[in-house]
């Protein structure tokens, strides 16, 4: 069963844009970024962290969850958001970079969820540094744009895939 | 949340409104007019009525008129933003954008540049889904705009309802049109929803068709109370 994180301020018109296409995709059912540590992910083969609004950082201020993200063996998918919150949860310095819109995305290391150059939905003002134990698997023109800990599962794409490369959602549903 | 919507008059921007007003509070309506047909961002047939749609629905709008350059218009866009922040104080802009990369960035950077939040609740939907939606949640809406290939005539100023849907799903399986005209195979104009505090009459209309292609000018229109 995999679980669909939602990243956004509860209660958010945002639920119908960030959540419902990862969960036409991939996805069983939601929690909320603020319940992840107390209501834990039992039964949970893997996670999908969503993205939220360009002015939606407020994911960032969760201890409990950046605590959750850093304990958990259970395989992860974050998207944009969802990667800010787990490098920041892994060490990573947070970076002012802002994309908006179609950007070209370089694979940097092979790995299981995509590869070679493509074209990809960004819409983000935040990016990372690599924290510690990842690798930085993409790049676009501007900043990383996807990182991996293949070794536990855990990955992060700072561009959307569930907007045009819907297969990287499907790869990494498989692959757990 | 105070937010505008971006309103075209379309049952897109009417749902996307619908949605918006279940979570946060719609202050203001904002229509931008284009004079150019080709304009991929805002051209829309009787974009002229949304005035007569906003005093259905109850609430102000703001019209910015554009010349539909391409990324002069984005300007004028955000010069009407600027104008419903400055008057109804809104934090957030809401779009019915649904696959379209193109207008959801434009959209996405004018706000992110005004400071404002910007909502996309209908963004990825299945568009047999929504137009199934946007019927069983009581919007009336009407064909105004038919753009492709085999759309006839007929179509035009023809409501969108549960037969019209499944005609349109058919012509989706032969000939790859958009059920919901994502594509920009059909426009709409909505004529009544939930929101709607009066009902829209269409009293004369024109119609206008040639090889495929054809518009429904609304010429006469008035307000029912229901």
């Amino acid at each position: 069963m995999i679980f669909v994180v939602d990243m956004n301020r509860e209660g958010s018109l945002t639920h119908h844009e960030f959540i419902e296409p990862i969960l036409a995709i991939a996805g069983d059912r939601t929690v909320h970024h603020t319940r992840l540590s107390q209501e834990g992910v039992d039964g949970a083969d893997a996670l999908i962290l969503s993205g939220t609004p360009l002015k939606d950082r407020g994911y960032l201020a969760d201890k409990g969850l950046l605590g959750f993200l850093r304990e958990t063996d259970v395989p992860i998918l974050g998207i944009c958001a969802g990667m800010q919150a787990l490098c920041a949860a892994y060490g990573g310095e947070t970076i002012e970079c802002t994309e908006i819109g179609m950007i070209c995305v370089h694979t940097a290391v092979e790995n299981p969820l995509f590869e070679g150059d493509f074209k990809a939905y960004a819409l983000h003002t935040l990016s990372s540094d690599i924290p510690v134990g990842f690798e930085e698997l993409a790049r676009s023109e501007n900043c990383i744009q996807a990182i991996g800990n293949m070794k536990k599962g855990v990955y992060g794409t700072l561009f959307h895939p569930e907007v045009r490369n819907i297969d990287i959602i499907r790869r990494f549903a498989d692959s757990v | 949340m105070d937010l505008a919507v971006l309103f075209s008059g379309g049952k897109d921007s009417a749902y996307a409104m619908h949605r918006a007003m279940e979570t946060d509070i719609v202050r203001c309506l904002v229509s931008i007019e284009s004079e150019n047909p080709e304009s991929y961002m805002f051209h829309t047939p009787n974009i002229d009525i949304t005035s007569l749609q906003a005093k259905a629905i109850g609430l102000p709008l703001i019209v910015g008129k554009t010349k539909g350059k391409k990324e002069e218009e984005i300007e004028d866009m955000k010069a009407a933003l600027k104008r419903a922040t400055e008057e109804y104080d809104i934090e957030g802009v809401v779009t019915g954008a649904i696959e379209s990369v193109y207008q959801a960035e434009r959209v996405q950077r004018a706000c992110h540049e005004l400071g404002l939040w910007c909502f996309n609740p209908l963004w990825k939907m299945d568009q047999e889904e929504l137009v199934r939606q946007v019927i069983a949640e009581g919007f009336e809406t009407m064909v105004s705009g038919v753009f492709a290939y085999p759309m006839e005539e007929e179509w035009l100023g023809r409501r969108l309802d549960v037969q019209a849907l499944n005609e349109l799903l058919e012509l989706s399986k032969k000939f790859g049109i958009s059920p919901s005209g994502e594509g920009g195979e059909i426009e709409t104009t909505v004529l009544f929803g939930p929101m709607f505090k009066k009902r829209i009459d269409v009293l004369d209309t024109r119609i206008e068709f040639k090889a495929n292609a054809g518009v429904c000018h609304i010429l006469d229109a008035r307000l029912l109370d229901i």
